[in-house]
């Protein structure tokens, strides 16, 4: 029988359905192989189904976990947004401040009158007279990171351009600060005031008719009138000297300039003292060659005796 | 729970029609069996059961026929002697005598012979 069935099952069968009242029986013929069929379609559709359903069970679940992992980005997403909001603010903050900054510049350039680049400065006027302020744009863009990003990077380009507009400041501000210190201690070193009070009783030049020459000038007041430093300098002489100017002082100040002080009754100070403009070095005498109380000034650019009355 | 629905099982299998005549079967002479039995063709002779007999519509009958219970929609010509219910559906028809515990009749069925009931509650009755 199994011989015969190793081709093509014949076998077959018959579901009657008897009434155990009247009505008629039914009967339904089955062959096996019908059988065999809906036994293997049974099979594939609850395969089918128990594979629907697990699908649908797994993507369900992965559906939802897939929502949670949405749910926690999404909120990772609000909380990053809000955290560049931060930085978009901070970042205008900056952006102001390096305004100021810029604007703090442009005052200090005006104050010490150096010109320079005006870099990350507003435009040129515009024939604006400041009395409207209407703003706008699109409404309600989303904050991107690009917005932020180029913010920063151009205010670090500002920033970049402001340090070298001020480094730049810096260098000049420097050199006119030596040019300044350097021409102050010129000033400082440039015999500039009066050595006494008193009356010019002989000037420079030649004199008694052409008889004399008079490498200074002389100033007569009473005998201990205080003389004074005309200029910042080093004392180098202090003291008598025999060639006719008596109690006299030599300061030296530099850049060339020499100044002598002479026929003092005392001075005040020694050789290698340090003096400054307007410091008493000396009273008045008639020490030396003299015929009364009287200064005699001289100054000395290079060794060569000058002109007081210029330096007066 | 499950010896409930065994006992079940057991049950509708005892009260299963293991026999049937078919349509168009024609059987000549008597059937004796303990199981019930259904009948669609044509049976000349008598039968004897100690289950059930169900004459389909289809069915006819020319014998006698014992059973304990008979239910008749085709046609049975001969007497019967049922120990329980014997009923005639709207389509069926009983020519003959019949002995019985329990008699009904559809309207449309047809009943012509002498009825005779067991007269069991009679004895009950006097017992009490």
């Amino acid at each position: 029988m199994e011989n015969k069935d190793t081709k093509a099952d014949k076998r077959e069968y018959t579901i009657k359905i008897i009434p155990h009242q009247g009505a008629d029986v039914k009967s339904i013929r089955l062959p096996v192989r019908w059988l065999k069929y809906g036994a293997a379609s049974l099979v594939a559709g609850a395969l089918l189904f128990v594979g629907a359903f697990g699908y649908s069970a797994y993507s369900s679940y992965s559906l939802r976990s897939e929502a949670a992992q949405i749910d926690k980005l999404q909120q990772v997403n609000n909380i990053q947004q809000e955290q560049l909001l931060q930085l978009s603010k901070k970042a205008s903050q900056l952006q102001d401040e390096v305004e100021q900054l810029g604007q703090i510049e442009q005052e200090l350039r005006q104050i010490t009158g150096v010109e320079g680049d005006a870099a990350g400065l507003e435009p040129a006027g515009n024939n604006g007279d400041g009395t409207h302020d209407g703003q706008g744009g699109p409404f309600g863009q989303q904050l991107k990171i690009e917005n932020v990003t180029e913010a920063l990077a151009n205010l670090e380009q500002r920033v970049a351009e402001r340090k070298a507009s001020l480094q730049q400041l810096k260098e000049v501000m420097k050199e006119k600060q030596l040019m300044q210190e350097y021409q102050a201690s010129v000033n400082a070193s440039t015999p500039s005031i009066w050595p006494c009070s008193g009356d010019v009783s002989s000037p420079y030049g030649l004199r008694w008719g052409g008889s004399d020459y008079h490498p200074g000038i002389d100033i007569a007041n009473d005998s201990g009138t205080p003389i004074v430093a005309t200029a910042d300098g080093v004392v180098t002489d202090a003291g008598w000297n025999s060639g006719g100017y008596g109690n006299m002082v030599d300061i030296d100040h530099g850049n060339g300039y020499m100044t002598r002080y002479a026929h003092a009754q005392s001075v005040a100070v020694a050789p290698g003292q340090t003096v400054k403009r307007g410091q008493i070095i000396a009273y008045m005498g008639s020490t030396g060659y003299s015929t009364g109380p009287h200064l005699h000034y001289e100054i000395r650019v290079n060794g060569q005796v000058v002109n007081p009355a210029g330096y007066l | 729970m499950f010896g409930s629905i065994r006992k079940q099982v057991d049950a509708t299998i005892s009260n299963d029609i293991e026999t049937i005549i078919g349509h168009n079967t024609t059987i000549k002479g008597e059937i004796f069996g303990e199981s019930n039995l259904r009948i669609d063709g044509t049976v000349e002779g008598g039968i004897s059961t100690t289950g059930s007999v169900v004459i389909g519509e289809s069915g006819v009958v020319k014998g006698d026929i014992k059973a304990a219970n008979l239910s008749v929609s085709g046609q049975v010509t001969g007497n019967a002697e049922v120990t329980k219910v014997l009923a005639i559906d709207a389509s069926g028809q009983l020519i003959g005598d019949v002995k019985v515990e329990t008699f009904s009749i559809t309207d449309g069925g047809i009943f012509k012979g002498r009825s005779e009931m067991a007269v069991k509650t009679v004895n009950a009755v006097t017992e009490e």
